[in-house]
């Protein structure tokens, strides 16, 4: 028999609160998050990149390649740098003016590799990788920073931290592409004892490197066009991310991927739950940390310049933050969270907090409760997965199908598609460069439809089962009705967990593509300063803070993310 | 030959299969049925790229039950494609076999039969160990089935699988690249008010621009509000 404590003890939170598409979108970034794991990752193991090429000319034009040193293998970053050209560039897929195009291979680069890629890498679509290629990434720069960035360093100073502050990165990722994508190698062949074999651990090391390549390209430029020029301070380096926009096809990406995304959000609840159930008193290490991450978040808020559009403007979380601090400090300096004396305090400032400020705010909250929990986060780290397979299981009876569409998906089934706004909406690509697109259904008459009608084809099923004999077997249902074989095959499969599909119509007219892009961005990449346009697209930093190679080198502890200006 | 891996060829086959007009609740099955089809070196990308036609017209509740006896199913494919009865047989012998511990299914007049063969790989993932027998009358073909537990590791429970993860599998230039531009046109044509479906900005037909403009792209505005076809012209020159 469980005792009243344990009883109380926080639980994960239920996924009928946390599949909510604003509740995903408030969702902030954690340890849990792509790019923290993997810093967190490379730090720990001491990777040592260091740049073996950087062959290019004034204009930028040339070739270079970085060695990637793991305790477990080599892999070579290469990169191809080109003068930036105005014509035909834009930041989304359709563009086709790129600054640099690179791959991520494993093992040293060669004169082979180096040269395939530079033959195959532009060809894009009708491009092939060679075997041992991850990734083919590419980027452009933040023409009006770069070019400010780099004369200052010319003229011998550090670039304007307030200028660099209203984009914080150099150059921008527009396109990371691997996992058997023009021949790349697919990840589950990989393995979880492989340096990458992570999730997204190929894609966020390329990432990182975007952001290396940016920041020795100003200071190689400045370097061969002036004298005096100085080198980027480590400060600033550190400071500058990544660039990344991403948009619509994070959408696909999340219905493809249901059991990646149960386990993580998954993972992230039990987290959270384990944090807020700390038995911390007033005196305890851990509560010091808590107050130390939430006075830098709030300091990393204040000084936040972006622009938002849906989302809360940072002064408001940082007010937000600053009332959770205040209840931080009164428990270490009473006992007390109100007038009670908790057995978990963490968990009872969650509960006063909740409904009183935003949920960014309360979800900035929860993911620094996180890093309270390293070890319990880095396991869970190490096992997340989730196939992408769905079998039917045919001997069930459709019966057990009906339990748990009715148990499951009441949320699918609330929703009226009859309505003339349920189908409003069109997902499908563009044949050029196959960029993302949603659409009015009458502006795309002739796109065939590539979203995943969830909540349709779960009605649809419903209605099925309901005109057959319970006792009839999934197989036999299946004979009769094969239009439902994906929907019965997913259902089954997901049966037990509940953090696995957004609960939203994706065709309504009232779905914001935002939230989900957002969440994915956001919670699970671990992007910063995500400015959001049109409620569908995003423009954020990745690595905002992080270590350089010299850090990574010399094993650098500490907390990198939210940081501060430089001069601060 | 080039080596091509399974994420390119489920994308090529879905969009492939999306052109059959069937629902897509049927049709997203049948994806990796061609994967392991050309890595079996059957049928595979040649032959959905000349059964496509056919494949509209594929009504799959047309296959039915002919005889049944315990664990034995006789099925009429009915003149139904052998891809679109795998999945029946493979559900019917993994019901069989949770009722009686051991399955049967003869499959009779189905196009193709050879390409059956993929039930004993379709099967692993079910958890079940499907052997073909060549000898049934006719053109008709049994398969048997017994349980085969799961442990949880891919490798084992699919090698097939885990060889198409590994090493891909390899497909003929000239095949692959057709196969490549039929799946293109599963996608929609690049239209100047299909652009306004993404981006962060959008660019009305007199250039005026929907949309907060601090995006940091440098947009070329001119871009996106030429004509399809330029745009098509550039993107077929880069390839």
């Amino acid at each position: 028999m469980k005792t009243g404590l344990e009883l109380s003890r926080p639980r994960p939170r239920d996924g009928r609160q946390v599949m909510r598409p604003e509740s995903l979108a408030a969702i902030q970034p954690s340890a849990l998050s792509g790019a923290r794991a993997m810093i967190a990752k490379m730090t720990r193991e001491r990777w040592d990149i260091t740049n073996v090429r950087f062959d290019v000319d004034a204009d930028a034009v040339g070739t270079v390649v970085y060695s990637i040193k793991t305790p477990r293998g080599e892999f070579s970053f290469i990169g191809f740098s080109k003068a930036p050209s105005g014509k035909a560039r834009t930041g989304r897929i359709i563009g086709q003016a790129w600054d640099m195009m690179g791959t991520l291979n494993e093992g040293p680069a060669t004169d082979a590799c180096i040269e395939s890629a530079r033959a195959e890498l532009p060809k894009l679509y009708t491009g092939r990788a060679t075997p041992n290629a991850l990734i083919w990434c590419r980027s452009n720069r933040s023409m009006r920073v770069f070019a400010s960035t780099m004369e200052a360093l010319m003229e011998g100073r550090q670039p304007s931290v307030d200028e660099l502050a209203n984009v914080c990165y150099l150059m921008r990722n527009t396109g990371l592409d691997g996992n058997g994508t023009f021949g790349t190698r697919s990840y589950p062949s990989l393995g979880k004892d492989h340096p990458l074999g992570g999730v997204l651990q190929a894609q966020l090391l390329t990432g990182y490197m975007m952001r290396e390549f940016s920041c020795d390209l100003v200071d190689h430029l400045a370097r061969l066009r002036s004298d005096k020029a100085v080198p980027l301070s480590p400060d600033i380096r550190r400071y500058l991310g990544v660039g990344n926009g991403s948009a619509l096809g994070l959408i696909f990406y999340v219905h493809r991927h249901p059991r990646l995304l149960n386990a993580w959000i998954g993972a992230r609840e039990q987290l959270i739950a384990k944090a807020r159930g700390l038995d911390v008193s007033p005196s305890d290490a851990r509560l010091e940390q808590m107050i130390a991450l939430v006075e830098r978040a709030i300091l990393f808020r204040k000084q936040d310049r972006m622009r938002y559009e849906a989302f809360a403007a940072s002064a408001d979380i940082a007010e937000d933050l600053e009332s959770l601090l205040s209840l931080l400090v009164a428990y270490r300096d009473t006992g007390r969270v109100g007038d009670d004396r908790p057995t978990y305090p963490f968990d009872a400032i969650a509960a006063r907090l909740e409904g009183d400020i935003r949920p960014e705010s309360l979800e900035t909250y929860f993911s620094l409760l996180i890093e309270l929990v390293p070890d319990e986060t880095v396991a869970e780290i190490e096992n997340l997965s989730g196939r992408d397979e769905f079998t039917v299981q045919p001997a069930e009876t459709i019966a057990d199908v009906l339990a748990t569409i009715e148990s499951d998906y009441g949320w699918a089934l609330e929703i009226d598609m009859q309505s003339p706004d349920a189908y409003a909406y069109i997902w499908y690509k563009s044949e050029t460069a196959e960029e993302p697109r949603r659409g009015a259904r009458n502006e795309a008459a002739d796109a065939l439809d590539l979203g995943l009608d969830i909540c349709g084809m779960i009605q649809a099923l419903k209605a099925d089962i309901a005109a057959e004999p319970r006792e009839l077997t999934v197989a036999r249902f299946l004979m009769k009705y094969p239009q439902h074989r994906y929907m019965v095959a997913r259902v089954q499969g997901l049966r037990g967990s509940q953090y696995h599909t957004p609960m939203a119509n994706i065709n309504a007219e009232d779905f914001l593509p935002i939230d989900l892009v957002r969440l994915m961005n956001v919670g699970f990449h671990g992007i910063d300063k995500t400015k959001d346009y049109l409620n569908r697209n995003l423009r954020g930093v990745l690595f905002h803070g992080a270590p350089t190679p010299d850090d990574l080198r010399a094993g650098h502890a500490g907390t990198w993310f939210y940081p501060a200006d430089p001069r601060s | 030959m080039l080596r091509i891996m399974p994420r390119e060829m489920r994308l090529m086959g879905e969009r492939i299969l999306s052109l059959t007009g069937q629902p897509k609740g049927l049709f997203l099955s049948l994806v990796d049925i061609v994967m392991y089809s050309q890595k079996l070196d059957a049928g595979g990308f040649a032959l959905l790229e000349n059964a496509l036609e056919s494949f509209k017209a594929a009504d799959p509740t047309r296959i039915a039950i002919k005889a049944e006896e315990q664990g034995a199913v006789v099925l009429d494919a009915n003149q139904e494609h052998a891809w679109f009865v795998l999945p029946v047989a493979v559900d019917l012998l993994g019901e069989l076999v949770s009722r009686f511990g051991r399955g049967e299914v003869t499959v009779e007049n189905s196009r193709d039969p050879k390409e059956l063969i993929i039930a004993a790989e379709l099967g692993r993932r079910s958890g079940l160990e499907i052997s073909l027998d060549r000898q049934a009358s006719g053109d008709a073909l049994r398969l048997t089935a017994v349980a085969r537990p799961l442990t949880g590791d891919f490798r084992q429970d699919e090698p097939l699988l885990a060889a198409l993860m590994d090493e891909g599998t390899p497909i003929h230039d000239d095949l692959w690249w057709r196969i490549y531009h039929l799946a293109r046109t599963a996608l929609a044509p690049d239209t100047v008010v299909s652009r306004r479906h993404a981006g962060p900005l959008i660019v009305n037909e007199d250039g005026s621009v929907i949309g907060r403009t601090d995006n940091d792209d440098d947009t070329d505005v001119s871009f996106l509000t030429k004509s399809g076809r330029d745009s098509e012209r550039r993107q077929g020159a880069g390839a």
